[in-house]
């Protein structure tokens, strides 16, 4: 059994839902993304003078009844996207009841799913240490995703995850769709160079944070010896009290708050999930109120 | 100091225990978390700790090892020993009827019980304590307890008695108790005020204005079918009004409202038409502090004076006339002979110069009796004839004796013959003797009947044409037929004369309260009852078959309504001296205290450290 389950009631809601990107698409094929240069969807955008060799098709006869000049209709382009969606692959993801790599691996899937729908090309990557791997590559159709999701369940989280290297040595492309990192983001590995790298290509950043409940509220008291799981040499070893838990949680919304300035700082979203959060809330909560999807 | 059960203490060894637990559960807890990034992080954000929070756990460790220790020594029960600080403690509690008087909702007696279990409590274990009621009497309640509960139980236990308070009596049983034991505190406990008082500590209970008004002195007459009864009243607080009734039968008949100046006697009257009456109740219907003098209930003296009466006797003129002009006897004369065949029963016999042979039971005359029977509680020795001299009437200052030759002149009854006796019981009473001989003699014979003795014959005398004998006839059937009672009202702390009449059984009286005493009719002619309480007594007793109740009422002692009173100084005489006793302290309560309060304590670091309550 694997670790994503997604319903497939769910999904067919999910086709309702459009996502918004902000960056002008620069996709080479067809699809369903307006995109700022002109085009041939049937939807009008303005008129330019005939110049020979338009095609003439698009001559607006009408108007040159009118006015005895020759106008061409112009028509706004629509492209396809190619969504890329980062899945933070580390052992740390393993922790929490429910775990926080269920809810990245449902995440990533209803995010593709999303793209698909939208005709738009989906990419997952699990990236491992400094190594983004590619598990579903160029992923376009409804039938391919059927076959190819299931290969979210194939993912393994251990080792830890440097996303700045990963991201940077990957295949990021340009303009041409979102770039979704799913990770906690607890690390002080320099996530930040990954972002800018992104926007640099003009990706439409969208960054969640998956957290567990005890991450976010810790539990435990008294006197704790705390191994990382990434790194058994890093160890925290201190009576926890309220004190620390307050401090604990300062630090938490600090690191949240420099993410999510990060990315809105270059147009890109932030989103913190708990692990234990409904997909429905996400999607059709948190995400439209946050203007991803519409 | 020490200990009940030493072995108690064996719980101490639970202390290194503790600190074994402490030391194993000090441990740092192993737990992998995903990240250790935010909890480093949050050195940054850690404010300036506590000092005190860093010493919760060996509080705590602190708290336990205390815990443990009283646990263990409240187990082993020490006592611990005060030198000098025990005392010997002599309480003499003021009981008479005063003290019943309310001052709130208590009453002064009951003020005083807390007064003297207030000094109880205070005192040192290892003491002793005596308590002593006083009222006309002194009780010693207890004497020299040292246990501290049963003497507060049973100073608890005492009431207070309606009875007059007795100084002299009071002095007396506290002086008592202080010459038994010079080491004693003497606490009076008392309404009454002492100007001056030595070697007594006076617990002084008496309110000042308590509003309280008495009546008393009830007297009434019943002739031609009105009854006019009178009282006095007073009211000792304050001037006051107030409402009088009259109750006849319990049905009120009169009202009547009086000003009672303060401290003046006002004398009130009430006439009420009735053909008969059982009783009569005058009372101050207003409330105050001491309701029990506040009114009196009188009896109607009621007795039957239709006496049964054999008279055997050859010549029985002079007995059956002066009888038949009493009125009051139902008379029946027989010869001797006659005598021998008498089945029934009579409440007197008369044996007029005969003798029984033997005495019946009921009340008898012996008239010239010049044989000795047997339980007549005399001998005859010779009759000695042609004296014609006047006899001696008794000059006893003997109640009893005054009381039966009442209105009897006596100075000039001559007699021809007489018969001398001797061997006579002790408890007879001669009435008129003739040369050191007794003539005329009452008492109790060896049946316990009544018994009257003439030493000559009536036709040998010029007595029976006097009017002295039927005055003494009179009184001589008032013995012989006595009421069971004399008298309806009495003062409370008075004692009640009960006549035992021939025939009676079964007497016993009701107290107010509704104990039954139950009276000794044994011996003698009459019985004494204690009256200890206020309110009715009722006698019951079966005469000839019948059951019969007479009632008498006990008043409140007016001495006893009056609030407070300056009385003479208290001084007990000698010197007290040092008990030198030691006194013990059991610290349990204490520890049971300190047990509770590390408890909490406990239980407050442990929430301080569970749940970080700050």
């Amino acid at each position: 059994m694997g670790k994503m389950i997604i319903d497939e009631a769910f999904l067919s809601e999910l086709e309702a839902l459009q996502t918004l990107l902000r960056n002008n698409v620069a996709g080479m094929f067809g699809g369903n993304h307006q995109s700022k240069n002109f085009g041939s969807s049937c939807e009008f955008a303005d008129y330019r003078d005939y110049v020979p060799g338009d095609d003439i098709s698009k001559i607006d006869w009408n108007v040159y009844a009118r006015f005895d000049k020759l106008y061409q209709k112009l028509y706004l382009d629509e492209r396809q996207m190619h969504t890329k969606i980062y899945v933070d692959a580390s052992r740390s993801m393993q922790h929490g009841s429910p775990e926080k790599a269920e809810q990245v691996l449902r995440m990533a899937a209803a995010f593709a799913y999303l793209s698909v729908a939208e005709m738009d090309k989906v990419s997952v990557y699990a990236i491992h240490g400094g190594h983004a791997d590619e598990v579903i590559s160029g992923m376009v159709g409804k039938d391919a995703y059927l076959n190819c999701i299931n290969a979210l369940n194939e993912i393994e989280f251990v080792g830890d995850a440097a996303l700045d290297e990963a991201i940077r040595t990957s295949k990021i492309g340009r303009g041409d769709g979102y770039s979704i990192l799913i990770s906690d983001f607890l690390t002080d590995a320099p996530y930040e160079a990954a972002i800018d790298k992104l926007a640099e290509q003009k990706r439409d950043i969208f960054c969640i944070q998956i957290l567990s409940r005890e991450e976010l509220n810790p539990q435990f008291r008294g006197k704790m010896h705390l191994f990382d799981s990434e790194n058994v040499g890093d160890f925290f070893r201190k009576k926890i009290d309220r004190d620390r838990v307050n401090a604990y949680k300062a630090a938490l919304k600090h690191v949240t708050e420099r993410i999510k300035m990060y990315c809105e700082a270059r147009g890109g979203h932030y989103l913190l999930v708990p692990a234990y959060q409904s997909l429905s809330d996400v999607f059709f909560g948190n995400m439209v109120d946050l203007e991803v999807l519409k | 100091m020490s200990f009940l059960y030493p072995l108690g203490l064996l719980g101490l060894l639970a202390v290194p225990v503790i600190i074994l637990i402490y030391i194993l559960q000090s441990k740092y807890t192993e737990q992998t978390v995903p990240s250790n990034y935010l909890w480093h992080l949050s050195e940054r954000f850690l404010k300036k700790r506590n000092p005190l929070s860093g010493l919760t756990g060996i509080i705590s460790l602190i708290l336990q090892i205390l815990t443990v220790v009283i646990v263990s020594l409240a187990i082993a029960r020490p006592i611990i020993t005060l030198p000098n600080a025990a005392n010997d403690y002599c309480f003499i509690l003021d009981a008479s009827g005063s003290m019943n008087m309310q001052e709130g909702k208590k009453t002064r007696f009951e003020l005083a019980q807390e007064e003297i279990v207030g000094v109880i409590k205070k005192s040192k274990s290892g003491s002793s304590y005596t308590l002593i009621t006083v009222s006309d009497e002194s009780v010693t309640v207890f004497d020299s307890l040292t246990e501290k509960d049963a003497a507060i139980d049973l100073v608890r236990k005492t009431a207070a008695e309606h009875t007059r308070g007795d100084h002299a009596e009071l002095l007396g049983a506290a002086q008592k108790a202080f010459d038994e034991k010079p080491t004693s505190a003497v606490y009076l406990a008392t309404d009454k005020s002492y100007a001056k008082h030595d070697n007594v500590e006076i617990l002084d209970v008496g309110g000042e204005n308590v509003a309280n008004h008495a009546l008393f002195d009830v007297t009434y007459a019943h002739t031609g079918g009105v009854l006019k009864a009178s009282a006095n009243a007073v009211s000792y607080a304050s001037d006051a009004e107030v409402e009088v009734r009259l109750t006849v039968d319990g049905e009120s008949v009169a009202t009547e409202k009086v000003s009672l100046p303060k401290d003046a006697v006002t004398p009130i009257s009430f006439e009420h038409s009735c053909a008969h009456f059982d009783e009569f109740r005058i009372e101050i219907v207003n409330e105050d502090g001491y309701a029990l003098d506040n009114g009196i209930t009188t009896y109607n003296l009621k007795s039957d004076r239709t006496y049964s009466t054999l008279i055997v006797s050859e010549t029985g003129f002079f007995f059956e006339a002066v009888l038949d002009a009493l009125g009051d006897s139902d008379v029946k004369v027989i010869s001797p002979k006659q005598y021998e065949s008498v089945k029934e029963r009579y409440g007197l016999y008369i044996f007029d110069c005969c003798e029984p042979a033997v005495l019946p039971d009921g009340a008898v005359w012996l008239i010239n009796p010049d044989q000795s029977i047997p339980d007549a509680g005399f001998g005859v020795r010779e009759t000695v004839k042609y004296v014609n001299d006047v006899i001696e009437k008794s000059n006893s200052s003997a109640t009893f004796v005054r009381h039966l030759l009442r209105g009897v002149d006596g100075s000039q009854i001559a007699v021809s013959n007489y018969v001398k006796y001797s061997g006579m019981y002790l408890r007879f009473h001669t009435l008129f003797s003739y040369d050191s001989n007794p003539l005329i003699f009452v008492g109790e014979n060896g049946k316990g009947n009544r018994q009257v003795v003439f030493g000559f014959d009536l036709h040998e005398s010029d007595f029976a044409l006097s009017t002295d004998f039927v005055i003494l006839a009179r009184n001589l059937l008032e013995y012989s037929f006595p009421n069971v009672i004399e008298q309806t009202v009495y003062t409370v702390g008075d004692d009640a004369l009960i006549n035992l009449v021939a025939n009676a059984e079964n007497l016993k009286a009701t107290a107010p309260s509704g104990k039954d005493l139950y009276i000794d009719t044994e011996n003698g002619s009459s019985a004494v009852l204690s009256l200890d309480e206020v309110g009715t007594y009722v006698i019951s007793l079966t005469l000839a078959g019948q059951d019969t109740q007479f009632r008498l009422y006990s008043s409140a002692a007016k001495e006893e309504s009056q609030p407070t009173g300056e009385e003479p100084d208290f001084s007990l005489s000698g010197e007290r001296v040092s008990a030198d006793r030691d006194g013990t302290y059991d610290p349990l309560p204490l520890l049971l205290v300190l047990l509770a309060v590390i408890f909490i304590a406990d239980w407050g670091v442990y929430c301080y450290e569970k749940y970080q309550l700050r």
